[in-house]
């Protein structure tokens, strides 16, 4: 096969029209980006929501009636959600048949990060080492190390190293270790031994400059584990039901509501993209196939004097279609790197804004949905010139050159 | 006409790299986000990188007019190299050498560094333009 | 080397066809050079490309180099028109995005072959050595129907069709492209020529004449 003879007149071809070609390729780079950019969002927020509730631990979690809203908030944000519940409520929970564990958190925001800036605080979450099921697993480098009462656990989005000091309500704690990242608020929250919160709050009127109210009745909320079924244990959805019923001071948080809030939360951004990708790939495709029709047009004498030479019907074929899918997959390619590179960069940007979680998709995922992308891009490219290649190459040479004059 | 193009290019990018820091992105302290409790506009350490960017910009600015206004071969080999060095250090300063504050939802972090980035790849691309713009001049 | 028998082709429909080729029967031997002249509208053009394969008669059977063109599929004809024919055309016919050498080289590229000192070569016999980078806007209307020669040229023809290939031609570069081609026919190949200019009878071996579709020996 003549392919040398192929890939000369392309590449001439291609760079006889670069406005024109720059054109149809940023029409495709468009389309792509935005179906690219909505996939990656769409399989980022499952990925940092999967990575979220597994480090989270808990089955369910209960806090103050009507606030569950909040929780999911700032877990999503990693602003602090500040409300309080009786502590005694943790025990009674404790004691139900279907629950295995129960830990209670309390939540605070900090008056000033430690060496940086103030102009916004930190979400610090009191934790029990001794029952905590949510934080430890997920230390990454100091798995079987005993926290100090005052060994506090970072977030991975928090930039400091472990073993250095940091300062929340003029008590000096020690960063223990760094959490992995998971995409959502939990990657800029510090987690505090809850003895060393409630003794911040005591000393708070004499050693900071803000009082905190945090008397040692108070949680914030419970982590709780479920027995599995076999052990006597509940579906998560009946537990909450049955929780609610007997305690009607607090509200019950289950995995399915983060998920809930995170589709409804990416609802219209995901909507918008796809939409607009939608639309307009069927214009971009008839533009394609108009283009390549008038370039087959215009080069009627070329077309001739080519199969003079000897070149077949399948080579005149292959010259438009492949003009067409180079430019799609030029286009594509270059929509694709854009959505990608302006996706990972304004991450931290766009689950704030959109309050959702951003943990950047597996290598498998990624593949998938650019191959998606690049495919689509490419046989959309290959059907729009298709009827100009056909009529092209079926042409008789004579008449071609006649034609063309 | 493509060596004034790519001095235009230039230039618009370096407008950007103005603009970005003080208005697009602002950094902390600045434009709509006003400076926090007790801390005075210039402590946040964005405050160095918007002053380079700053610099930066208006380099990029100065470089991209060059060939806009003699559009000859050397023109457009200094632009697209001058260019090229702006793309780079406008991601060194953030990164390395005047830096940014050290907690990640803060505006600096959040929106300023992507948009330089962005801006960086954008004026590393017209760079490249550049450079086969000048290989075809004659 | 070709055969025509009761050839038929004509344009249009009803009482208004235009009949470019009617009942052409014409033999040419390997090694002839045929000069066919005649008015403008006569049909000379459309009988070259019946020859060439280039268009497909009406009626009538047509044989290059003992293949029967009507028998050939479209890959075939296009392999024959590729080896064995070469065609020089009384426009302008460089690819205006190739350069001369490429141009040159197109035809054997095109059957997966290519040699460039080959190009080099003829290009220079043609008289355009150091234009090899030169695209058609930057040559002369004389240089450019070269270079389609040299293209004509490429693949080792037997057979060159040539549709007035100096027209619109000072004296002296139709003078130049003649003794070209008298010299491909020195060199085997068979020519088939048209021209409207009856002084360049002399070149050839053999005189047609062509008129309304017919043609006959001078």
């Amino acid at each position: 096969m003549s392919i040398s003879a192929l890939s000369l007149v392309l590449s001439r071809d291609l760079k006889r029209r670069p406005a024109r070609n720059l054109l149809l390729g940023l029409c495709v780079a468009a389309v792509t980006g935005m179906q690219v950019a909505a996939a990656l969002l769409d399989a980022a927020s499952r990925r940092g929501l999967e990575l979220g509730l597994a480090r989270m631990g808990a089955d369910l979690v209960a806090v103050p009636r009507g606030l569950s809203d909040e929780l999911t908030h700032s877990y999503m944000t990693g602003e602090a959600a500040l409300f309080y519940m009786d502590a005694a409520v943790e025990q009674k929970i404790a004691a139900l048949p279907f629950v295995d564990r129960t830990s209670p958190q309390v939540y605070i925001k900090s008056l000033s990060g430690a060496s940086c800036c103030s102009a916004w605080n930190i979400f610090l979450i009191g934790f029990d080492p001794a029952t905590d099921f949510t934080v430890r697993p997920w230390l990454t480098a100091h798995r079987e190390t005993p926290l100090g009462p005052d060994d506090v656990l970072v977030g991975a989005a928090i930039a400091s190293e472990p073993g250095t000091n940091i300062k929340f309500y003029g008590r000096q704690f020690r960063i223990a270790g760094t959490l992995d990242a998971t995409g959502t608020g939990l990657d800029t929250t510090v987690f505090i031994p809850i003895r060393a919160a409630y003794l911040m709050a005591k000393e708070s009127p004499v050693k900071a400059v803000k009082p905190l109210d945090l008397p040692e009745s108070k949680v914030s909320a419970v982590m709780i584990k479920l027995k599995p079924k076999s052990a006597g244990g509940s579906p998560a959805y009946r537990a909450a039901y049955e929780l609610e019923m007997r305690f009607p001071e607090i509200s019950v948080i289950q995995p399915e509501d983060f998920m809930v809030r995170v589709q409804k939360n990416l609802a219209a951004t995901l909507g918008t993209l796809r939409s607009a990708s939608y639309a307009v790939w069927p214009v971009t495709a008839l533009l394609i196939g108009l283009v390549f029709g008038m370039a087959a047009n215009e080069r009627r004498r070329e077309i001739g004097l080519l199969r003079a030479m000897g070149a077949t019907r399948g080579f005149v074929f292959r010259m438009i279609i492949g003009g067409a899918l180079i430019v799609c997959g030029a286009g594509a390619a270059a929509g694709m790197a854009a959505a990608a590179g302006l996706t990972s960069a304004f991450s931290r940007l766009i689950a704030l804004k959109l309050e959702v979680p951003f943990y950047w998709p597996g290598m498998g995922d990624l593949a998938a949905i650019l191959g998606a992308a690049c495919a689509l891009a490419l046989l959309t490219g290959g059907l729009a010139a298709l009827v100009p290649a056909i009529s092209a190459s079926r042409m008789e040479p004579y008449e071609a050159i006649r034609r063309g004059e | 006409m493509k060596a004034r193009a790519v001095g235009i290019a230039v230039v618009a990018l370096g407008v950007l790299l103005v603009l970005t820091p003080w208005v697009i992105f602002p950094v902390c302290g600045v434009g709509r986000f006003a400076p926090g409790p007790g801390i005075a506009p210039g402590m946040h350490p964005c405050h160095g990188t918007l002053q380079a960017e700053t610099v930066l910009g208006a380099a990029a600015i100065v470089i991209g007019f060059i060939p806009v206004l003699w559009p000859r071969k050397k023109a457009v080999l200094g632009a697209s190299l001058g260019a090229a060095a702006v793309a780079v250090l406008a991601v060194l300063f953030p990164l390395a050498i005047t830096g940014l504050c050290k907690v990640v939802t803060m505006p600096c972090r959040l929106g300023t560094l992507p948009a330089l980035e962005t801006v960086a790849t954008l004026m590393m691309l017209a760079a490249a333009l550049g450079l086969t713009v000048y290989r075809g001049l004659r | 080397m070709v055969r025509l028998e009761r050839v038929r082709k004509s344009y249009g429909r009803g009482p208004d066809a235009i009949r470019a080729a009617d009942e052409v029967t014409l033999a040419v031997r390997p090694g002839e050079f045929v000069v066919i002249t005649g008015p403008s509208g006569s049909g000379k053009t459309t009988l070259l490309n019946l020859i060439g394969g280039m268009t497909r008669p009406d009626a009538g059977t047509i044989l290059v180099a003992g293949h029967d063109l009507a028998s050939l599929s479209d890959a075939a004809l296009s392999l024959l028109r590729g080896q064995s024919i070469g065609f020089v055309f009384q426009f302008s016919s460089m690819l205006p995005t190739l350069t001369a050498l490429e141009n040159t080289r197109l035809p054997l590229m095109l059957q997966g072959l290519d040699d460039e000192t080959a190009g080099r070569a003829l290009l220079d016999k043609v008289g355009l050595g150091g234009r090899e980078h030169a695209y058609a806007h930057e040559l002369s209307a004389g240089q450019q129907r070269r270079v389609g020669l040299a293209r004509a040229l490429d693949a080792g023809p037997k057979l060159l069709l040539c549709d007035e290939p100096t027209g619109d031609l000072d004296p002296e570069t139709e003078a130049a492209i003649m003794d070209l081609l008298v010299a491909a026919n020195h060199n085997g190949a068979t020519v088939v020529m048209t021209t409207h200019n009856q002084g360049l009878r002399a070149y050839g071996s053999r005189a047609l004449n062509i008129s309304m579709g017919r043609v006959q020996d001078v």
